[in-house]
């Protein structure tokens, strides 16, 4: 399971699909989660909380010094630091049709051309 | 009220409050509970 | 081996697999039979935190109550009694809140070890109160569906109806009892609406649920048949049989899910165990690692797949009502300037100092009033009784000693209301999310912060509360600081100090020496966080999880903030009425027996009166000077009689070690008490000023009296640096027996209570020690 980051921007392998790491998400913005990354016992917890891959997420405010991150997820605020946000992997590109199953090893490969993950 | 009775008063009472206190702290810490339970306790677990 | 009603293995569904769980809806009879072999029904609240389990304990138990311990672990057991319709009664058990039941902190743990019947001191409930958050529906669900694997009665309790109408939800109980076969009872936990229902609803709750069917991965489904199997061969001791389900198949079925999701348990540790069993195990994960399928996130995924369809189901998004959505966007308008970066920590420390100068300018007059009430009752009350050692321990001793911590009740009771207000609205919470960033920084958790406020009322409740968070480090840390937040027995102390030598100087002036106070006692928590996290830091370790919530801004209930107040008040009454009394009149008898000798009397007593010869003048007229010589030898008398007295001689012993911080043996003797309760402090000096002045039948003035105190050669004992020198110690030492023994109960030790009591007490020596000799050599 890869522990790196994403560049912002870095496509995943051929696809024009833009991905960010969700700390860098802009406040007042949305995006959909791609994948969850990180150790067993962070990814439960945030994949718990309801951070499934497909589903949208609203950055809606920062604390003074930039963390922590208040979020709206499937209708609730969650709080997060910036250094657990790293771990989850968004796109902007809200049209993009993302499995609930897509495994962080997914995305180092994508079929070319296509525009699901 | 004559000394000696003032005396024994006062002798009683403090030696109640003394025991009353020692009572007082030992139970604390023993107890599963709360060890203050004059304390504002607000359930904010 | 395998129950009729899965499919095998052999022929895998044609269409993307669904699995469908055997039936588990045991035959009534058995269940029910169950059920009355055993006259008290026993229930366990079960939810997310925040869900407001709490409230429905409270709400079912009301009085009848009782906290304890679970052995062998810090973990608070909240057990309580609540009477059925038909008279019958309940025991109800108030579990921890927890979002998962893969726990990833104690608390979590109790409450999954506990459904799971793994505790031998808490047998498994009857019947599980899941209580759900409804304007939090889909996460409050998760927990749900991982309740539904466990075999037991379970009752919705959809909570909190009320916060997701506001937000324009509404959410459809009956759908929701539909989807999930069980029965869904709606409340509004803090009014008290749907109690009764709820009660009914445990009352005849006998069925087990079936298990829901969610979607799986086709692979994932297939590795869970070719383990299943294996565990019911090779482990079969770890599943009892159980007379609704004697093939146990469902309870494999889920623990082979649970070995591959990676989940932990004392179960799946002996699972593990097994060389069998891990094998398959391993073989399975690497099959499914080689199709990148994650059963862990395969199962969550899963699961929320099936709230998802619930939550179509059964929530209705409602044009909100004019009024709740006006509310929605003040609330938000609200949360932009309060959490904005800069902003809303400059508010934050406004409103803080706004606290500490309302407590000043209100409580002032209000204190005056009260001792003036006090010295009245105490003239009137004891004028029968002629002088002597009774009348002295009632007067001198209890109603001066007690009374001047009681005056101090105006403050306590402005503080909780100040502290109620901002909590009850929601700003606390927010509080902690600007908070949480500077806290990290030292080493610190966002979730200390609820504990280290709540240590601003009383470290005890505070150190308690610490059990939420996770890492073991970071709650010792958390603490290990607790006692810094200057918490309300200290206010008495605080208050008699900077209002005796402070009260010219305004209200302004006051208020900030108040916060000069509190921010002491936060800075030298951040410190000494600091430091010990130190080595942690140099060894990598990583801060734990932090996820709080926000809850919405509403307007704070009087009638729940009113309750807080009484609550502090009531405790704090309670406390001066209980420990400090005894104290009291301790020290009291510490300070009176046993008297000087005649001799040391008549010296000291002649001594006074060529003091006063030779201070007066050529035009004071004899009859007051006589009248001056009378009170100076009574008060003479009485001073030597008090340092005859074991205070006395013990505050003389310690005299020479205090002197260097600006405090006489006086002080010392207050300072000894304190050490008991912080406040006896004040009643300390209250009982040697009065004794030491024995002249009319009214309570010496505290203030006063400290403020006019002198020594033989007439130079003043106290100065304001002294104050300050006494403050600071005050913010600093650890002084309180009751919280070292919580500390020693939480940390299980008492290598961490001793460390922080005499670390406290240096560093509480060094810096009035620097104030008081820096204040000198600056010419205070």
């Amino acid at each position: 399971m890869p522990q790196t980051l994403l560049d912002p921007g870095l496509a995943f392998g051929e696809l024009a699909v833009p991905t960010a790491s969700l700390d860098r998400l802009p406040v007042g913005d949305q995006a959909r989660i791609v994948t969850v990354l990180g150790d067993p016992r962070t990814r439960r917890r945030l994949l718990e909380m309801g951070l499934c891959p497909g589903v949208l997420i609203t950055n809606v405010r920062r604390a003074p010094m930039r963390d922590p991150i208040a979020y709206q997820v499937r209708g609730y605020h969650l709080s997060l630091r910036a250094e657990q946000a790293e771990h989850v992997i968004v796109t902007t590109d809200l049209s993009v049709e993302i499995s609930a199953g897509t495994h962080p090893a997914n995305t180092t490969e994508a079929t070319a051309g296509s525009r699901k993950v | 009220m004559p000394d000696w009775i003032q005396h024994a008063i006062v002798a009683v009472i403090v030696l109640t409050c003394l025991i009353l206190l020692i009572r007082r702290f030992r139970r604390s810490p023993r107890h599963g509970g709360k060890a203050c339970d004059s304390c504002p306790s607000r359930d904010r677990h | 081996m395998l129950a009729p009603t899965l499919p095998t293995p052999q022929k895998p569904p044609p269409v993307p697999a669904k699995f469908k769980m055997p039936d588990l809806l045991a035959p009534p009879a058995a269940a029910t039979a169950a059920a009355s072999s055993s006259p008290i029904r026993r229930v366990a609240l079960a939810g997310n935190p925040n869900a407001g389990k709490t409230t429905v304990f409270n709400a079912l138990t009301g009085l009848r109550q009782k906290v304890a311990n679970y052995p062998g672990i810090t973990v608070e057991k909240k057990t309580g009694r609540a009477r059925l319709a038909d008279g019958t009664w309940l025991e109800v058990l108030d579990l921890p809140g927890t979002y998962s039941l893969e726990p990833q902190s104690p608390d979590e743990a109790i409450a999954a070890t506990i459904l799971r019947d793994q505790r031998e001191d808490t047998p498994a409930p009857d019947v599980v109160i899941a209580v759900v958050d409804a304007s939090n529906l889909a996460r409050n669900l998760f927990l749900v569906s991982q309740l539904l694997e466990l075999g037991l009665p379970i009752v919705v309790a959809l909570n909190m109806m009320d916060v997701a109408e506001r937000q324009g939800l509404t959410v459809d109980p009956v759908a929701l009892s539909e989807a999930l076969h069980l029965p869904v009872i709606p409340i509004i936990g803090h009014q008290g609406k749907g109690i009764d229902a709820l009660k009914t609803a445990i009352a005849t709750a006998s069925a087990v649920p079936p298990l829901p069917a969610w979607n799986l991965p086709e692979a994932l489904w297939e590795e869970l048949h070719r383990l299943t199997p294996i565990l019911l061969e090779h482990a079969p001791g770890a599943f009892p049989e159980t007379p609704v389900d004697p093939s146990r198949t469902a309870p494999v079925f889920i623990a082979a899910r649970r070995l591959l999701a990676a989940e932990t348990g004392p179960l799946l540790k002996k699972l593990h165990e097994n060389p069998h069993v891990s094998a398959a195990l391993a073989a399975s994960l690497e099959r499914l690692a080689a199709l990148k399928i994650d059963p862990m996130q395969a199962d969550i995924v899963a699961r929320y797949g099936w709230i998802d369809t619930l939550v179509t189901a059964a929530v209705v998004t409602t044009p909100v009502a004019p009024g709740a959505r006006a509310q929605k966007r003040w609330s938000e308008r609200l949360d932009a300037v309060l959490l904005h970066p800069i902003a809303g920590l400059a508010i934050f420390a406004v409103v803080m100092a706004g606290v500490f100068v309302t407590i000043f300018t209100i409580a002032g007059p209000l204190n005056d009033a009260f001792s003036d009430a006090i010295s009245w009752l105490g003239a009137v009350g004891f004028s029968g009784l002629d002088g002597g050692p009774l009348r002295s321990l009632l007067l001198d001793g209890i109603v001066a000693g007690v009374a001047s911590v009681v005056v101090f009740v105006p403050q306590i009771a402005l503080l909780f209301l100040c502290l109620g207000i901002l909590e009850d609205s929601g700003y606390l919470a927010r509080a902690a999310f600007l908070m949480d960033r500077l806290l990290a920084k030292v080493g610190l958790h966002g979730k200390s912060f609820i504990p280290l406020l709540s240590s601003f009322a009383c470290a005890i409740p505070g150190i308690m509360a610490t059990r939420t968070i996770d890492s073991r480090r970071e709650r010792l840390g958390t603490i290990l600081v607790a006692p810094f937040m200057s918490c309300s027995a200290r206010l008495p102390v605080y208050a008699l100090l900077i209002g005796a030598f402070f009260a010219s100087a305004g209200p302004l002036v006051q208020g900030g020496l108040l916060l000069g106070c509190y921010a002491l006692g936060i800075a030298a928590a951040a410190v000494v966080a600091w430091a010990f996290g130190l080595r942690a830091r140099r060894r990598g370790e990583r801060g734990s999880t932090f996820i709080l919530e926000l809850p919405t801004y509403k307007r704070p209930q009087a009638s729940l903030v009113a309750w807080q107040v009484w609550n502090g008040c009531k405790a704090f009454l309670t406390k001066a009425g209980t420990t400090i009394f005894c104290l009291t009149v301790l020290i009291w008898a510490a300070c009176t027996y046993p008297g000087a000798p005649d001799a040391a009397r008549t010296t000291a007593a002649d001594q006074a009166e060529q003091f006063v010869r030779t201070a007066a003048t050529a035009e004071t007229q004899p009859h007051e000077v006589d009248a001056a010589i009378a009170t100076a030898r009574t008060n003479a008398e009485a001073q030597t009689d008090l340092e005859h007295s074991i205070a006395g001689r013990l505050g003389h012993l310690i005299e020479p070690a205090i002197e260097p911080l600006g405090f006489d043996w006086k002080i010392g003797v207050g300072l000894v008490g304190a050490f008991a309760a912080r406040e006896v402090f004040n009643s300390t000096l209250a009982v040697i000023y009065n004794l030491g002045a024995r002249d009319a039948d009214d309570i010496t003035d505290l203030s006063t009296a400290i403020r006019t105190d002198r020594r033989a050669d007439g130079t003043l004992i106290w100065r304001p640096l002294t104050a300050v020198s006494l403050l600071v110690w005050f913010v600093l030492a650890m002084q309180c027996i009751s919280t070292t023994a919580v500390v020693r109960r939480e940390t299980g030790g008492w290598t961490w209570p001793m460390i922080q009591l005499v670390g406290m007490n240096i560093m509480a020596y060094i810096a009035s020690l620097i104030v008081f000799q820096g204040g000198r050599w600056l010419g205070y």
